[in-house]
């Protein structure tokens, strides 16, 4: 990676970056970049903006990977508070309301009704249920 | 033979769409697990037998994957159930996707959405038709862009009959039968799924494959009858390059075929 690409990308250092001769990715996500820093796309060169491009498509993909990992590690854990106890509750409070037809609980079976699905087979459901419940606690909950 | 039309416009956008959020620029950062947990979703494995995956949005949205698929199929699963997040609100706050909703490509429905949504997260068209601009296509092309991509074969055969720009078409066959085909816009032929694969007489590679004969591991000349069963066809030669493989529940072959000409 070049030397430009680490730095911050402030209106400044984009300022800067349009007399450069350099090469960047074709792309669509320039104008918005552009605005965020107060500067008109209309008046930005097209080699300029290519290098925007390419920096903010760096910037965006970096942070996803933060973010991946920051709900990776929250995931384990949250996952690592629950009980062996508290899970086997959990599903088979769940299991029971799947089965009563709880619309809290809707699921897409198929061709099948929770009465004609094993045991085992709405367990499995109830505990993915139950994890998504768990999860979206140790989140602070509320967001989908 | 269904032509290889244009993905639900709605799918491919919405797929594009994130890896733009993303910066999602090159295939080497396309990675749909890594995407689900910035969107604050969790992804679990775990035995499923009879599904290949499930979405569960009830509150924390939850992905579950089956557990020892291949790499390339567990990406596109959980690819397949980000569409469903992304298109399907509405949908039930569990749902089950079967290796046949895997499958589906017509042009509605939400499986097939789905879908196609997936192949355009893990094979955008603005990386992977620039690399599906050569005039003589082979099963390796394919192959290639597979492993690049990390897809499977089908998944990326079907994205490279999309942008290729010579006339062609991909066919899949089980056990001597025509399972479905999809064809680039200016293959000339028609290949109906249910056809019966021959060996011997009005024979292709394909159905060698199927009699136990060795055949030759590159595109190949073959009577356009032979696959079209039109007699109109006879005496225009289209290329077929076969290859086969073992799957639990028969032999599979994968054909491309395309126009002599091009």
């Amino acid at each position: 990676m070049s030397d430009y690409m680490k730095k911050p990308l402030t209106a400044d250092g984009v300022l800067r970056m349009l007399d450069r001769d350099v090469v960047g990715m074709p792309g669509d996500l320039v104008d918005e970049e552009l605005a965020k820093r107060g500067l008109d796309p209309a008046k930005v060169a097209a080699r300029g903006r290519t290098v925007l491009q390419k920096l903010a498509m760096g910037h965006r993909y970096e942070s996803m990977q933060r973010k991946a990992a920051d709900k990776k590690r929250r995931d384990q854990d949250a996952k690592a508070l629950v009980g062996p106890g508290e899970r086997r509750e959990g599903i088979a409070r769940i299991t029971r309301r799947i089965k009563a037809g709880d619309p809290g609980f809707q699921v897409a079976f198929r061709d099948r009704r929770p009465d004609q699905m094993t045991e085992a087979e709405l367990e499995s459901i109830a505990e993915d249920f139950f994890w998504a419940e768990r999860l979206l606690k140790a989140d602070g909950g509320g967001k989908d | 033979m269904e032509r290889t039309r244009q993905p639900s416009p709605r799918a491919a956008e919405a797929a594009q769409k994130l890896a733009d959020e993303f910066g999602l620029d090159h295939q080497d950062k396309i990675d749909p697990e890594q995407i689900a947990h910035a969107l604050e979703i969790s992804i679990e494995y775990k035995d499923l037998p009879g599904e290949q995956g499930r979405l569960v949005r009830l509150g924390g949205t939850r992905i579950v994957v089956r557990r020892g698929l291949r790499p390339e199929q567990t990406r596109f699963v959980i690819g397949h159930e980000l569409g469903h997040y992304r298109l399907h609100p509405d949908l039930d706050q569990l749902k089950q996707c079967t290796a046949g909703d895997m499958k589906d490509y017509r042009l509605d429905g939400i499986e097939s959405e789905a879908n196609r949504f997936s192949a355009e997260l893990i094979m955008p068209e603005r990386l992977f038709k620039p690399l599906c601009r050569m005039g003589q296509p082979s099963l390796d092309d394919i192959e290639s862009l597979a492993r690049a991509f990390r897809a499977s074969r089908m998944a990326a055969g079907i994205q490279f009959v999309r942008f290729c720009s010579a006339p062609c078409a991909l066919v899949f066959s089980k056990n001597g039968v025509v399972q479905w085909a999809r064809r680039s816009d200016h293959f000339h032929n028609f290949i109906e799924s249910g056809r019966q694969l021959h060996s011997g007489e009005d024979s292709t590679y394909a159905g060698d494959l199927f009699a136990g004969k060795t055949i030759v591991d590159r595109p190949m000349p073959v009577d356009a009858k032979n696959w079209t069963g039109f007699r109109s066809a006879a005496g225009t030669d289209v290329y077929e390059h076969s290859r086969k493989w073992e799957s639990a529940d028969g032999m599979c072959v994968l054909s491309l075929l395309r126009d002599r000409g091009s």
